[in-house]
């Protein structure tokens, strides 16, 4: 049974259905197939991990939608949150 | 055609539910109105912090808010309740919920005598109506005259998996009958703007919905401006963040260029934007109760031809037949 969701088809983010181990395959249901992500953490239910590859400053996308930014070079199966997300909005008096 | 077991009313729509509203007009009589509904099963108390020592606008939204909660389809009747020195007196508020087909009754705690004789008299006018409303039967009514209020009780978090695309997807099926749907915290919204100005009916109400949520923004950023308010600054909560929420940072009051959709059912919604308004709204919970809000309520209604079509308006389609009392928001 899937671990995670994948909300949308264009997101590069899913959501963990439940707490998983580092190192654990996840099973990510996407909606149409169902693939398989090795996570590099350990995540908390209702968290994010990456889907794929991204570089510093590209857009995390969930629900279709930017939801931020990578705060630094994050890899496929890696935990998603504040440490290494951000956003400028709300920032702007502030460096990065 | 898609249909809902509602409570006919003699003005308006229909109710989903048939409960006895006991309104104080002000503050002071709170506790008296608490005490009634006590009393009697069903009755509800819509206990509040306002009506005296106001003036102008302030008090004219109250007046509009208290009357508007009086005159909701979901109230058999209602129940108003008075001190009797008040700015907002008892009379003005129970007229014009009569006014809109509604049983009423009212009591001035000063003509009564004591708080003792208030609360009696309050409890033999709620039971009356409790009684006559139990008396009604549901009746069977299409959902174009249904109107969903939606209203954030509380993010965990499998809301932005569950809950809210679920009652985005209700939302959608509700317009697309020709009912309506309203929503509200437009804190909430901040990030989310775009996406829906995007299904605004016209220009004009896309315009509306971009300045009403900037708005908001341009308040908080000025109530957290100062240094001194540095550590109030947050407004995602510590457990929404720890649930997964996206990202916020404890210094300042936005975090997310894109944190509505995480949200708000609304932003799951794909149902049009027909207007903005700034109105007072009940919230009610259960470990708060219920509070006076005031707050910008974006009404959403479908109109698919249209959204292909360059976004008209208005058709005779899709306004609405019923009484402008209800069809309208309230402030209007």
């Amino acid at each position: 049974m899937a671990k995670a969701l994948q909300i949308n088809p264009r997101d590069n983010v899913a959501v963990l259905l439940e707490e998983i181990r580092s190192g654990e395959t996840v099973a990510v249901a996407t909606g149409q197939e169902v693939l398989h992500i090795e996570a590099r953490q350990g995540i908390a239910f209702g968290h994010k991990i990456a889907l794929a590859n991204l570089d510093a400053d590209q857009p995390i996308i969930k629900y279709g939608e930017e939801i931020g930014r990578a705060r630094t070079a994050i890899g496929a199966g890696d935990w998603i949150h504040l440490h290494n997300l951000y956003c400028r909005r709300g920032h702007e008096d502030r460096a990065e | 055609m898609l249909t809902f077991q509602g409570y006919r009313r003699s003005q308006g729509l229909p109710g989903t539910r048939n409960a006895v509203a006991v309104i104080p007009s002000v503050f002071c009589a709170n506790t008296v109105a608490r005490r009634i509904a006590e009393h009697v099963a069903s009755a509800i108390p819509f206990c509040h912090p306002v009506g005296c020592s106001q003036v102008g606008l302030d008090l004219e939204l109250t007046a509009r808010g208290l009357k508007g909660l009086g005159k909701h389809p979901n109230f058999y009747g209602v129940v108003v309740v008075g001190l009797g020195c008040e700015r907002l007196q008892a009379r003005e508020l129970a007229e014009s919920i009569a006014a809109a087909g509604k049983p009423v009754e009212m009591l001035v705690i000063q003509e009564e005598g004591d708080t003792l004789r208030a609360i009696e008299k309050g409890v033999v006018f709620a039971g009356r109506l409790v009684e006559e409303a139990s008396r009604q039967t549901r009746e069977e009514f299409p959902l174009s005259e249904f109107n969903l209020g939606l209203k954030c009780g509380g993010t965990d978090a499998t809301s932005g998996l569950a809950a809210n695309p679920a009652l985005g997807w209700v939302t959608d099926r509700i317009c697309e009958a020709g009912g309506r749907a309203i929503f509200t915290e437009v804190t909430e919204l901040i990030g989310a703007e775009q996406i829906l100005a995007g299904r605004a009916v016209n220009p004009e109400v896309a315009g509306q919905i971009m300045a009403t949520i900037g708005n908001m923004e341009t308040r908080l950023s000025a109530a957290t401006a100062s240094a001194q308010f540095q550590h109030r600054s947050a407004l995602i909560s510590p457990g929404n963040e720890d649930g997964g929420s996206p990202p916020s940072s404890k210094r300042r009051w936005a975090g997310s260029t894109r944190r509505g959709p995480d949200r708000s059912a609304a932003a799951s919604a794909t149902a049009n934007i027909r207007k903005v308004r700034v109105s007072i709204c009940w919230t009610a919970s259960a470990t708060t109760g219920r509070r006076l809000r005031v707050l910008s309520r974006l009404a959403v209604r479908q109109s698919f031809s249209r959204r292909a079509a360059g976004r008209r308006p208005d058709s005779p389609a899709c306004r609405s037949s019923r009484s402008p009392e209800t069809a309208r928001p309230m402030n209007e």
